[in-house]
């Protein structure tokens, strides 16, 4: 097609890096957002800065790197690295102002205002002034260690994401000729707040204790200036991650060992002088446009700290929500008979987690099942997964985990997961060179009377219990065949064994869910050249493959209607002319992180719903292995689609991506609220009442019951329970 | 019952591979393949390196991780005989023992081919398609090929060349790399090896049904798992567009891997040769395996499928009997003796099914030797069988038929041939039971005028008595039994006596 060309012409895509600080600014509405509950909002304002600090930890340290490599090529936008980086910094400028009036202007007086307040040093009482010198002396004396700053030795080593302070001193009996440099770092282990007495919910920050005190360690000098600084460092690791060509990435290996840990990012306290800043910015080897002035205190991460430190105050927060638990999928019933009736779909965390731990501690104590497999990638602290996974070994169950070592910040808790596995007795695999496995997959063998039968749980999400109670994904309980030897043949993949000629019902990346979506995309453009007419939906977090943009830029002129819900980054723009006019892309940003990934086909009124761990980014797509899977139940199907018709007629939470590029809030003139997240909220409010009610009727009929035997197969402890 | 599920595993020159099979259903609970390369090792070196054996390990263990998962009892490892023909494949079975528990079993050509064409009648049985005409199952391995010849879908003959695409590319890479146009040379050179292929004057036209795992299925099948059918021009016109195309043509149209490259151009001019050779109209590709031959195989052993397994073999072995001119009327009367002697002494005996098949193969064979001369037949006898591949029968089952044919008559098993003392004690013994029963069934038509049609076999605590059924004079074949039972006595510890009873005009 003539048009080919003009698909992939820098104008029709956004860089990457620009649209995930889109995103970031859509999280920092939620802290603007005064429907939302005030401590949430303080929450969202911490998230933004975590967000951001690991931004520039990876994404800006990686195209750093292509900088001073002088790599010239330009994206997929047409920006060249300096360009991306240029105006990476000043959008993040932009967004540090945003951050920061959102902060002093809009939280801390409506916090003032319910009696939170964040105190300075000169608002404490004289009790609470008492107190802070106190901690002073007790707490933080002893593990502060001053380190001189002069030419007779190297500038300390400043750590990534530490506070640090700044001093600039001079001697009491010199006649103030001559500078004196210091820095401290403020010990993380003590936290960022300190509570004060006197009052529920005073707290004052560490950093302006030591200030006040800090002449004690200088004794005979005076501090001219002390200010806070913050460094973020390259923390990009994994190389392999980067959309980068091979070349590239070689080169990239042997930059990061000179340049590992360069600073990417350096914050101070707006009230610096120019003599201090001057010095930092030389002694840490920061260009100026990666300096970051401050009007209120560094790292607002601490900020998600203080949300959770604060009393009382609950209408301030999200009301608490728990997911729909089924009962059949509980506790004291068998979980493998309610699969083997049914595939069983779950949308968390609407729908409990709980199931998924059931299912395994289930496997664990199961005389008839044989092996466990399983992959792991982010696992939380205290993982009852994990507990059950080693009782499953004890009892003599042949456990396989494949544990991904190399998931980003996770790396050190990763090691430590698969090292306690092996101990316990399960054989543990890495995966394969190369290549992350962000599969994720489930798969318990089990010896019944009409054979051997397997039961698997594929999903969307890591099975990580602590994060499933606020990412949305979803996740299938199935023990077809056909699905089962796919998953036992990834398993083996993993292993090392060569990859199986084909699959059933599974793609899978690398190479297979590009073949597959492109494939399908291929379809829907000559069925639309044909005049059929083809819908698309697609559900994901992030969409920045050039290759499948263009294709959907394709089918988008082909006269395919495409919906998108992309909740981070989009590099395609919707809307124009020629190119995209049939693309609607949305956005949602709520109290729930969107996590789940759905792709549809619907061709003749008949659709297709697939599920997959994999966004449309070339990383997932090619050097990663994920899995995509079908919706094969009718009911199921019905389900998905009207989950993401709720999601697309959502008009609170979500933002539509005009053709400029902007983000913009849904107009809701004549239209019915919804707040999708609130919605399915509610519906499974409803199914747990309704489910509640059910039990207690029965408990009603049962009550004048004479006794009967007592029915050993049913979990005793449930029944007492629910008893109550 | 017998357990259910079966794990077959087969190593054999491109790898390794496992399928753990529910023999009830025939289903597949898990296929699990490991690439090697072990051409270069086994076909250049002629021994298997420590890397690759330490591969090969590595593979097993993974493949007994996964009968674990599945609590799989029943399993075995294969080997190709390629592999079994390096020289040091004993010491490379032991290290596969010490380091994985499994013992290799070396598969003899003729049994690789067995179990392929095993599957593929299967398979056509299941369809409920009949085979008519001729049709030629061929059958490809890296090393070597088999012809195996169908009438009507019933097993006519087989025939092996100790050639395949792997060793033609191993034995011609010098030439390669020289000769221009090594097309020609390498189509003398396949001509040269198959010239024995019995070609009849006028070879009726045929189809033709390819097994086997070599790249070419990839290239009709675009790497799809269809089996196909192709017409002899298409497969001609394939020819043309295949014998100059570069390699990265054929990596990216047809999905071949860089390692099966070279096997392409060998493996088309030989199939070329083939199909003109047996007057090929039709080719069908089968995607049956030895794998998949070795399950069925072990679904009928375990009782969960019917099937006469041994037709085939005792096809073959008739038509070497007919091929060595062995006279039928003595030969069939002796194997019935035998094998209702066989069966008869059971009780006593307690041999199976595998057994009674040796025996009947060396039955019909055991005065083969004849054609080369009547004195000492027996042992012309025992090399000509201990030679010829007889379809189905492993390396050792072919010799113990061998040493049975050599014991049916003069000398009697002992400590003085190597041949068998070199095999396994419970083998050994295998032969002495077998030969005992064979040297009585002899004895009882040594004139070879079959006096005696039937005979009634009683099992006595501490003898057997055989009564034979007959109205002629028997004192020649009584004369001759006490001399030959004498071994029979000594291998069972029975004393056995012959009687004789006159046949009724109502034939009672």
């Amino acid at each position: 097609m003539a048009n080919k060309l003009a698909y992939g012409a820098h104008e029709n895509f956004t860089n990457r890096e620009l649209s995930w600080l889109d995103f970031n600014y859509r999280v920092l509405d939620e802290a603007r957002d005064k429907s939302v509950p005030l401590l949430e909002r303080v929450n969202f304002l911490g998230i933004t800065q975590s967000n951001l600090d690991e931004f520039f930890s990876v994404r800006v340290a990686s195209i750093t790197k292509l900088v001073s490599f002088n790599y010239h090529k330009p994206d997929a936008s047409g920006l060249t690295a300096k360009q991306q980086l240029s105006k990476i910094n000043q959008k993040a400028h932009q967004m540090l102002t945003k951050q920061y009036t959102t902060y002093n202007r809009s939280l801390l007086p409506a916090l003032n205002q319910v009696e939170i307040h964040l105190k300075e040093i000169n608002e404490l009482s004289n009790e609470q002034y008492a107190f802070v010198r106190e901690y002073f002396h007790d707490e933080l004396f002893p593990v502060l260690t001053p380190m001189a700053d002069d030419s007779s030795r190297p500038f300390p080593f400043i750590s990534n994401d530490s506070l640090n302070l700044g001093i600039r001193l001079t001697k009491k009996d010199e006649s103030q000729k001559h500078n004196y440099y210091s820095v401290l770092a403020i010990p993380t282990s003590l936290g960022r707040l300190i509570k004060l007495p006197e009052a529920d919910n005073d707290f004052i920050l560490i950093e302006n204790v030591i200030k006040e005190f800090i002449g004690q360690f200088f004794i005979g000098y005076l501090p001219q200036t002390i200010v806070t600084f913050r460094v973020i460092r390259d923390l990009d690791l994994d190389v392999a991650e980067e959309d980068t060509s091979d070349f590239i990435k070689k080169v990239q290996q042997q930059l990061r060992q000179r340049e590992h840990g360069r600073v990417m990012r350096l914050e101070v306290e707006s009230s610096i002088d120019s003599r201090t800043k001057k010095r930092l910015l030389k002694k840490l080897d920061v260009a100026e446009q990666s300096l970051y002035e401050i009007n209120g205190p560094l790292d607002l991460g601490f900020l998600k700290k203080w949300s959770g430190m604060i009393s009382g105050h609950d209408d301030l927060r999200y009301p608490s929500f728990k997911g729909y638990g089924s009962e059949n999928l509980s506790q004291g019933y068998n979980i493998f008979k309610a699969i083997a009736k049914k595939d069983q779909f779950m949308h968390y965390p609407y729908d409990s987690f709980d199931p998924v731990i059931e299912f395994i501690r289930q496997a664990a104590f199961d005389p008839q099942v044989l092996a466990i497999k399983m992959t792991l990638y982010r696992v939380s602290g205290s993982s009852p997964i994990i507990k059950y996974l080693g009782n499953a070994a004890r009892n003599g169950k042949q456990v396989t985990v494949l544990v991904e070592l190399k998931a980003r910040f996770d790396e050190k808790n990763n090691v430590h997961w698969a090292q306690q596995l092996e101990k316990m007795g399960c054989h543990v695999i890495y995966g394969l060179l190369g290549l992350k496995t962000h599969s994720k997959l489930t798969m318990v063998i089990r010896k019944e009377e009409s054979g051997i039968r397997r039961y698997m749980h594929l999903g969307t999400g890591n099975y990580n219990d602590a994060t499933a109670h606020f990412y949305t994904d979803m996740g299938l309980f199935t023990s077809r065949n056909d699905i089962g030897e796919d998953v036992a043949n990834i398993f083996n993949m993993l292993s090392g064994y060569s990859e199986p000629p084909y699959f059933h019902q599974l793609h899978i990346s690398p190479d297979g869910i590009r073949k597959f979506i492109t494939a399908k995309l291929n379809a829907a453009i000559d069925l639309a050249g044909k005049g059929q007419e083809i819908q698309i939906f697609m559900k994901m977090n992030s969409l920045s493959d050039k290759k499948i943009i263009s294709k959907l830029y394709e089918a988008s002129h082909a006269g395919v209607k495409i919906d998108l819900l992309v909740r981070g980054i989009c590099c395609l723009k919707p809307g124009r002319p020629k190119i995209s006019e049939n693309i609607t892309a949305h956005s949602i940003v709520g109290r729930f992180l969107e996590h789940s990934r759905i792709y549809a086909f619907t061709t003749q009124g008949q659709t297709e719903i697939y599920l997959s761990s994999a966004d449309m980014m070339t990383r997932n797509l090619d050097r990663r292995v994920e899995q995509l899977f079908p919706i094969l139940d009718p009911e199921i199907k019905q389900e998905v689609i009207n989950i993401y018709q709720h999601m697309w007629n959502d008009n609170i939470k979500t933002r539509e991506l005009k053709a400029n590029g902007h983000y913009e809030k849904i107009d809701r003139r004549g239209k019915e609220s919804l707040d999708s997240q609130e919605y399915f909220m509610t519906q499974a409010n409803k199914k747990t009442k309704v489910q509640a009610k059910a039990r207690k009727e029965l408990q009603d009929q049962s009550r004048f019951q004479p006794f009967s035997a007592p029915r050993p197969t049913l979990d005793s402890s449930t029944e007492s329970e629910s008893g109550k | 019952m017998a357990s259910r599920y079966f794990g077959a595993i087969i190593l054999n020159v491109v790898g390794l591979e496992l399928r753990i099979a529910d023999l009830k259903t025939g289903e597949t609970l898990e296929h699990v393949q490991k690439n090697l390369q072990l051409s270069d090792d086994i076909y250049n070196q002629n021994a298997l390196s420590v890397d690759s054996v330490n591969q090969i390990v590595d593979g097993l263990r993974g493949f007994v991780q996964l009968l674990h998962d599945y609590r799989i009892k029943d399993f075995q490892l294969w080997s190709s005989q390629a592999i079994s023909n390096v020289k040091n494949a004993d010491f490379v079975a032991d290290q596969l023992y010490m380091h994985t528990g499994l013992s290799v079993e070396w598969l003899s050509l003729s049994q690789e081919t067995f179990f392929r064409v095993q599957e593929v009648l299967h398979r056509v049985r299941q369809s409920q398609e009949k085979l008519k005409g001729i049709t030629y199952i061929i059958s490809i391995t890296s090393g070597d090929t088999m012809i195996v010849k169908l009438d009507d879908g019933k097993f006519t003959a087989n025939q092996s060349f100790s050639l395949g695409p792997a060793k033609i590319a191993e034995d011609l890479e010098s030439l390669f790399q020289e000769a221009p146009n090594s097309t020609g040379v390498l189509n003398d050179y396949i001509a040269s090896k198959l010239n024995d292929f019995n070609r009849s004057t006028n070879q009726k036209p045929s189809n033709v049904i390819l097994v086997g795992t070599l790249p070419l299925k990839n290239l009709i099948t675009h790497g799809k798992d269809d089996s196909k059918e192709l017409v002899f021009n298409e497969f001609e016109e394939l020819q043309d567009s295949l014998i100059n195309a570069s390699g990265q043509f054929l990596a990216e149209h047809y999905g071949i891997e860089n390692q099966y490259l070279p096997l392409v151009l060998p493996e088309i001019l030989l199939l070329k040769h083939l199909l003109i050779l047996t007057n090929a109209q039709k080719i069908n590709l089968s995607n049956a395996s030895m794998l998949d031959g070795l399950i069925l195989n072990q679904a009928v052993q375990h009782g969960f499928l019917k099937r006469d397994l041994f037709k085939q073999t005792i096809k073959q072995a008739e038509n070497l009997a007919r091929h060595y001119r062995i006279e039928p009327k003595h030969q069939q009367l002796v194997t019935d003796l035998a094998l209702h002697l066989f069966d008869q002494l059971k009780p006593m005996h307690q041999m199976g099914k595998r057994e009674r098949l040796l025996l009947k193969v060396a039955a019909i064979l055991h005065d083969c030797g004849n054609y080369i001369g009547g004195h000492d037949h027996y042992i012309h006898s025992e090399y000509i069988i201990r030679n010829s591949d007889i379809f189905g029968l492993s390396k050792l089952e072919t010799e113990i038929v061998a040493l049975v044919s050599r014991y049916h008559s003069v000398q009697t098993p002992g400590n003085d041939y190597s041949s068998f003392t070199q095999m396994p004690v419970a083998q050994r013994i295998i032969v002495a039971k077998l030969a005992a029963i064979l040297r009585l069934a002899d004895a009882l038509d040594d004139d070879r005028q079959q006096k005696i049609k039937d005979i009634i076999v009683s099992l006595k605590p501490k003898k057997v008595i055989i009564t034979a059924k007959s109205n002629e004079r028997l004192s020649f074949e009584n004369w001759v039994f006490k001399t030959k039972s004498q071994f029979f006595t000594e291998t069972f510890g029975l004393k056995v006596t012959l009687k004789q009873r006159r046949i009724q005009a109502n034939g009672k």
